[in-house]
C-alpha cells in the first residue's frame, strides 16, 4: 500500500458505509477497493478507511470511502465520521428483513449528522442468496424512490453492481459538484477560484480534503 | 511458586509475565488480596483489588447474547467472560493451555448461533471479560453507550503524544486525523487480535496489576518506536496504514522485551499526570456535546 497519495487526482469524496452489522459494509468495500471478499471477516471495530481513485470523464475523483461498524455499541464513535460525507451507501442484507426494517432510522442518524444535501443510495446487499431472499426488490425500490434515494441490489460475493452502486455514487456528487460551480461562476463569476464548490485539487496535491456540497 | 490472577469464584488464569510474578506480590500483599492455597499456589485476586466489581448483577440477557442464571452454588454471574481467552489463545495459536475453559461452569448458555460470532469478533472477549466495567475502576466508562471514558482517553493519548513525541502529533494535526480513527481498536479490545497472544496476556497482567495507565504506555511505546515510521506517511490513509503496520514484526512478538520496554521507552507516567488529563479531556469533550 502506501504511496497512493502520490496518484493524481482532482477530486476528494467523502463517502460513508452505513447499515446494521454483518450487512456486507466491509466486503462491499474491499470488493471496491482491493477486488477481495472474504468469507470470514470480522466485526468491524469503530471504523475502517480505504481509497479508490476512479476517472469519471476526464476527471480523476479519489473516493475516500469510510466503512463503519454496524453495531450499536459502537455508534458514539462512528457517527463522528458522518461530518463532511458528501456521499452514503446505507446497505441492508435483502435476506434479512430485520436489516431493511431499520434503514429508516439510519437514514434519520446520517441526516442528524451529515449535510442534508448528501447522496444517499440504498444498497440491498447479498443479491446471490436469490433463494433466502427477504426483502423484495420492489418494496426496497418504492422506499428509495419516496426517499429520494438511489436504489441497487448488489452481491460483494460474486461482485454484481458493485462498481456500478460506488461510482453511480461518485458520478451524481460529481454531477452535483459540477452544477454547483457552474450556479457560483453566473452568479460570482469575479471571484472564481479553486476553493468554490468544495475544493479542487491540483495535480499531485497531496494534502487530502473533502468537498462539501 | 505460580501467580494466578483470580476472576471471580471458579475463574482463574495463571499471570503470564514473569516481570509481574516477580514484582507483584510485594505490592498485592500490600493491598492484602494476595492468598497462598494449600497447594502452594498464590492467588491473587482481581477482586479485592477493584472491590467495585462486587456489585450483584440480576438474572437476564447479557451483552453477548447469552443468558444468565446462577445456579445456588453457581459463580455469579457478571464473572464470566463471554469467551474464555484460554479458548481465544489457542485459536490464535498462541498454544496456551490453562484452566479457563474447564474451570466455566455451565450455567452460561451463549445460544449456538452466537458462539461462531463470538469468537469471531475480539470485542466479544474482551468486553465479555471486561463488561461489569463501568461500574469498576479499571477502565471507567469505556463501553457505555456515549463511549466517553473511551473517548475521554483517545484524546489523553493525544495530549501525551503533543508533549512526548510532538513531531507525531504534528503529522496528525497537520492532516486532520482523529486520534479515535488510528487508536480505538487498541483501546476497545484491550489489544487483542492487534498485538501477539502472549504480548496481550502479558499486558492484562500489567493492567490488573498497575491500572489503566498500562494501556498508554502500550500506545506510546508503539508509536515512540516506530516514530521514524511513521512520520514517513504522506497521507490519512498512509497514517492509518502505518499505524496498523506498527503492531506487527518482532518487536511485538518478542514479548518479554516488549514488556520491559513500555516502562522504560514512554518515561515518567504519573497516574496524577493521567488522572489531570482525563478531567480536562473529559469536560472538553463534554463541552463539544
Amino acid at each position: 500500500m502506501g504511496n497512493r497519495a502520490e496518484e493524481d487526482y482532482n477530486f476528494v469524496f467523502k463517502v460513508v458505509l452505513i447499515g446494521e452489522s454483518g450487512v456486507g459494509k466491509t466486503n462491499l468495500l474491499s470488493r471496491f477497493t482491493r477486488n477481495e471478499f472474504s468469507h470470514d471477516s470480522r466485526t468491524t471495530i469503530g471504523v475502517e478507511f480505504s481509497t479508490r481513485t476512479v476517472m469519471l470523464g476526464t476527471a480523476a475523483v479519489k473516493a475516500q470511502i469510510w466503512d463503519t461498524a454496524g453495531l450499536e455499541r459502537y455508534r458514539a464513535i462512528t457517527s463522528a465520521y458522518y461530518r463532511g460525507a458528501v456521499g452514503a451507501l446505507l446497505v441492508f442484507d435483502l435476506t434479512k428483513h430485520q436489516t431493511y426494517a431499520v434503514v429508516e432510522r439510519w437514514l434519520k442518524e446520517l441526516y442528524d449528522h451529515a449535510e442534508a444535501t448528501i447522496v444517499v443510495m440504498l444498497v440491498g446487499n447479498k443479491s446471490d442468496l436469490q433463494q433466502a431472499r427477504e426483502v423484495p426488490t420492489e418494496e426496497a425500490r418504492m422506499f428509495a424512490e419516496n426517499n429520494g434515494l438511489l436504489f441497487l441490489e448488489t452481491s460483494a460475493l460474486d461482485s454484481t453492481n458493485v462498481e456500478l452502486a460506488f461510482e453511480t455514487v461518485l458520478k451524481e456528487i460529481f454531477t452535483k459538484v459540477s452544477k454547483q460551480r457552474q450556479n457560483s461562476s453566473r452568479t460570482n463569476a469575479i471571484t472564481l477560484g479553486s476553493a468554490q464548490a468544495g475544493q479542487e485539487l491540483g495535480p499531485g496535491q497531496k494534502r487530502a480534503c473533502c468537498i462539501s456540497l | 511458586m505460580a501467580l494466578t490472577w483470580s476472576l471471580g469464584p471458579g475463574l482463574r488464569r495463571p499471570a503470564q509475565s514473569m516481570l509481574v510474578a516477580r514484582e507483584a506480590p510485594g505490592l498485592l500483599v500490600s493491598r492484602s488480596c494476595l492468598s497462598q492455597r494449600g497447594d502452594g499456589e498464590r492467588v491473587c485476586d482481581v477482586e479485592a483489588l477493584y472491590p467495585e466489581r462486587r456489585a450483584p448483577r440480576a438474572p437476564g440477557p447479557c451483552l453477548d447474547g447469552g443468558e444468565w442464571s446462577p445456579g445456588p452454588d453457581g459463580p455469579e454471574p457478571w464473572l464470566l467472560p463471554a469467551t474464555p481467552p484460554g479458548r481465544a489463545a489457542r485459536q490464535a495459536g498462541g498454544g496456551h493451555q490453562d484452566r479457563y475453559e474447564q474451570d466455566l461452569p455451565g450455567q452460561h448458555k451463549i445460544p449456538e448461533e452466537r458462539r461462531s460470532v463470538l469468537t469471531k469478533d475480539p470485542v466479544q472477549r474482551a468486553f465479555g471479560l471486561w463488561a461489569p466495567q463501568p461500574r469498576c475502576g479499571l477502565l471507567p466508562d469505556y463501553y457505555s453507550p456515549a463511549m466517553l471514558g473511551l473517548k475521554t482517553d483517545q484524546e489523553v493519548l493525544g495530549e501525551l503524544v503533543r508533549t512526548k513525541l510532538p513531531a507525531v502529533a504534528a503529522l496528525m494535526d497537520g492532516h486532520g486525523v482523529l486520534w479515535t480513527l488510528v487508536v480505538s481498536r487498541w483501546f476497545i479490545c484491550l489489544f487483542v487480535d492487534i498485538l501477539p497472544v502472549e504480548t496481550v496476556l502479558r499486558i492484562w497482567d500489567c493492567l490488573f496489576n498497575e491500572g489503566s495507565k498500562i494501556i498508554f504506555r502500550v500506545a506510546l511505546t508503539l508509536i515512540k518506536q516506530h516514530q521514524a515510521f511513521i512520520l514517513e506517511a504522506s497521507s490519512v490513509a498512509d497514517i492509518c496504514e502505518r499505524f496498523k503496520e506498527i503492531t506487527r514484526g518482532s518487536f511485538v512478538t518478542e514479548c518479554h522485551t516488549f514488556m520491559q520496554k513500555i516502562f522504560s521507552e514512554p518515561g515518567s507516567l504519573s497516574m496524577a499526570t493521567i488522572t489531570r488529563l482525563r478531567e480536562s479531556c473529559r469536560a472538553r469533550l463534554l463541552a463539544q456535546g
